[in-house]
């Protein structure tokens, strides 16, 4: 009896693990041939911050789903789990441990540099490929060996605001205000500024912080106002933007009125209704008509069909997570069939993908270079439509120096 | 500081101290009637908020009805509130409905980010903007002439409410003594209800009124308890010192961030907060409190 029972045991525990065996991957932790890629999110969708995290999260379900329809990437589909850091670092530290368990091969978030910072160390330790908006010369000079940046920083559109405002009041010298969300990132832009402003021939007139949760931006506009500068460059947010604006206006400026990429929406712009203000844009909005390019095109056809063109236009955000839907499709396919997180790193590591009419510039990807975008394009509300300042475009990088 | 700059920077604390006196009117209706820091009011600013803009069509008649709407809905909200949640926990310490609050606070802002997105929205002015030169160089602009007005009216109409009507005498009363005022066949929990529907109101005005500066977001809520302070410097139970709190806080906010910048004048500002309230626990105009063992 004792004989038979174990036996039994012993056939069953041979079965489960042949089973576990003919389901197991080779070449990936755990996941069949079969199974969907996982890609991680990781962002706000709920709380104060949580308008840029759901605009970045629409956008890379657009892509996703793009990719999805059109047979997925070697036969399989991608599939986003998506975490709500809610701005939290200790929820964001969760969220990435999270989302290893689940297998993801790589992560695109956190979304704000003061969590990217948080699980940079649980990042590296766990070797998890991270594609981060909010990526900051702490991981990007030296790069962080696994952390990659989704967009040009912040910090880098030091030399491409002051050229485009030379360019637009075709002036090789002028006087600048600048206006910055107090925040670490706004002070190193003030600070790469200040470093090639006499090179650039630029004066500084003033420069001001406005808190992230300002109730009124009086003081500040006044007194970069009182400087009389020619332009005025900005790095607040979408939602100070809307207020500074008319503020400035009534206030008594009227030269142009220069935003940094991730403020500037269509829909803002439009509501604005102010032919002097323009905003970087690293990749085209989904209404310009003069773009034809490939990429661009898909872009549109992937924003109809996921019903996205209400969040595309009302956040400049929202194309971002396209675009990083496109980086990560483009890094996986080369990266081959079977790729699990140490392959789809050496992928990206050496990337170098061309987004025809949807980006200005390359995204590129070294060893030594892990801020991939580095090409923005002004665009203002001209009466009737959000089209190009011009026809140029403005490149910049970290360090500036 | 020079001249423009100051004169700019007082039209600022007038326009601001004017949203402010609103949303702490809010905090010491409800404090008045039940004893509750009511955490819950940022939150009922920006719902009010945005369910105007659901509301609301374009032009004058559009945003007067908007208004309206959304601030006869955010009554009714502010009632059930009291009736459905807060007055259950009647007889409890204040401890507990303030926390009571505080939680209801973050669920009703998940719930507005579910029903409305979490993307921002806008409000626009019923009219062109228009922008005045006066005196000095300072600018005055429409949008601030329609909140000063609105709410100079809106904070008249609502001091004659509560503390010159004979309905705002029986509200005072059943603050200041419930138990005689349930003896004498005053409902109670009716009129307690009333307080936290007129200061869910209040609310809907104050986002209303603050959104036509900037979009309606999450951060409207922070805007909301940026001004809790200012009924702290008036005193908790005076309609009075809401207004003179309001403008205080507002005043030294402004004025501090023109001479010392932003990130010194928040700290400033707390700072004389707490200075106050060392020499004045119930701040300027709040009533004293008298314990008996």
């Amino acid at each position: 009896m004792m004989l038979r029972s174990r036996l039994a045991l012993g056939c069953m525990v041979a079965s489960l693990s042949l089973v576990a065996a003919c389901g197991s991957d080779s070449g990936s932790s755990g996941s069949s041939s079969k199974d969907p890629y996982v890609i991680g999110f990781v962002g706000p969708l709920s709380g104060p911050v949580a308008p840029s995290g759901v605009a970045l999260l629409a956008g890379l379900n657009a892509a996703v789903d793009g990719i999805n329809n059109s047979g997925g990437v070697d036969g399989r589909d991608l599939k986003v789990s998506a975490k709500d850091d809610a701005n939290d670092p200790a929820q964001a530290v969760s969220a990435v441990r999270e989302l290893k368990s689940e297998g993801a091969v790589v992560m695109y978030g956190p979304q704000i540099s003061g969590l990217l910072g948080a699980v940079a160390d649980i990042v590296t330790q766990s070797k998890l490929t991270t594609i981060s908006s909010a990526a900051t010369t702490a991981t990007l000079v030296p790069p962080a060996p696994w952390i990659f940046s989704a967009d040009i920083p912040p910090q880098a559109q030091a030399a491409p605001a002051l050229d485009f405002a030379k360019s637009l009041l075709n002036k090789d010298s002028l006087s600048a205000g600048l206006i910055s969300i107090d925040t670490p990132a706004g002070a190193e832009w003030f600070d790469n500024v200040d470093k090639i402003a006499s090179s650039e021939g630029v004066q500084v007139a003033d420069e001001e912080k406005i808190p992230v949760g300002a109730t009124d931006v009086t003081v500040a506009a006044q007194k970069v106002i009182n400087g009389h500068p020619d332009a005025i460059l900005t790095q607040v947010t979408e939602q100070i933007l809307v207020g500074l604006v008319p503020k400035l206006r009534s206030l008594g400026f009227e030269g142009p009125i220069i935003s940094y990429h991730a403020a500037g929406s269509n829909a803002v712009l439009q509501q604005l209704n102010d032919k002097g203000v323009y905003a970087a844009r690293s990749a085209a909005p989904l209404t310009d008509s003069s773009d034809t390019g490939a990429a661009f095109v898909q872009y549109q056809k992937d924003a109809q069909a996921a019903k996205f063109e209400d969040q595309a236009n009302s956040n400049g955000l929202a194309v971002n997570g396209y675009v990083t839907g496109q980086i990560i499709v483009a890094t996986l396919k080369a990266c081959g069939s079977g790729c699990d997180s140490d392959s789809f790193h050496d992928a990206i590591s050496n990337l170098d993908l061309e987004l025809p009419g949807l980006t200005f510039g390359p995204v590129k990807y070294d060893d030594d270079d892990h801020q991939g975008l580095d090409t923005v394009r002004y665009y203002h509300w001209d009466g009737s439509a959000v089209v190009a300042g011009d026809d140029q475009d403005y490149t910049g990088t970290l360090p500036v120096s | 500081v020079n001249t423009v700059l100051a004169i700019n920077t007082l039209i600022s604390v007038i326009v601001l101290g004017s949203i402010y006196s609103l949303v702490t009117v809010g905090y010491v209706v409800v404090f008045r009637a039940s004893r509750v820091f009511n955490f819950l009011h940022p939150q009922l600013m920006f719902i009010g908020a945005l369910m105007f803009t659901s509301v609301a069509s374009g032009g004058v008649a559009g945003f007067l009805m908007g208004t309206v709407v959304s601030v006869v809905a955010m009554a009714l909200l502010g009632g059930v509130v009291y009736l459905v949640a807060v007055h259950r926990t009647l007889g409890q310490d204040h401890w507990i409905q303030t926390i009571l609050t505080m939680g209801l606070g973050v669920a009703f802002l998940n719930a507005a980010q579910f029903i409305w997105s979490p993307n921002y929205r806008i409000v626009k002015p019923p009219f062109k903007e228009v922008t005045w030169s006066i005196a000095g160089g300072g600018k005055v602009s429409s949008t601030d002439v329609l909140i000063v007005v609105s709410s100079a009216t809106l904070s008249a109409a609502l001091y004659w409410a509560l503390s010159r009507s004979s309905w705002g005498l029986r509200f005072r009363a059943t603050a200041e003594d419930p138990a005689l005022c349930a003896y004498g066949g005053m409902r109670l929990k009716w009129w307690f209800c009333a307080a936290w529907a007129v200061a869910a109101a209040a609310a809907a005005i104050a986002g209303i009124g603050y959104s036509m500066r900037v979009p309606v977001d999450p951060g409207l809520s922070e805007v909301g308890l940026a001004a809790f302070p200012a009924a702290m410097i008036g005193g908790m139970d005076s309609i009075s010192g809401a207004f003179a709190g309001a403008f205080v806080l507002a005043f030294i906010q402004q004025y501090g961030t023109a001479f010392w910048g932003p990130t010194v004048a928040t700290p400033i500002a707390f700072a004389c907060v707490l200075l106050l309230l060392v020499f004045r626990p119930n701040g300027l105009f709040g009533s004293q409190q008298v314990g008996r063992v």
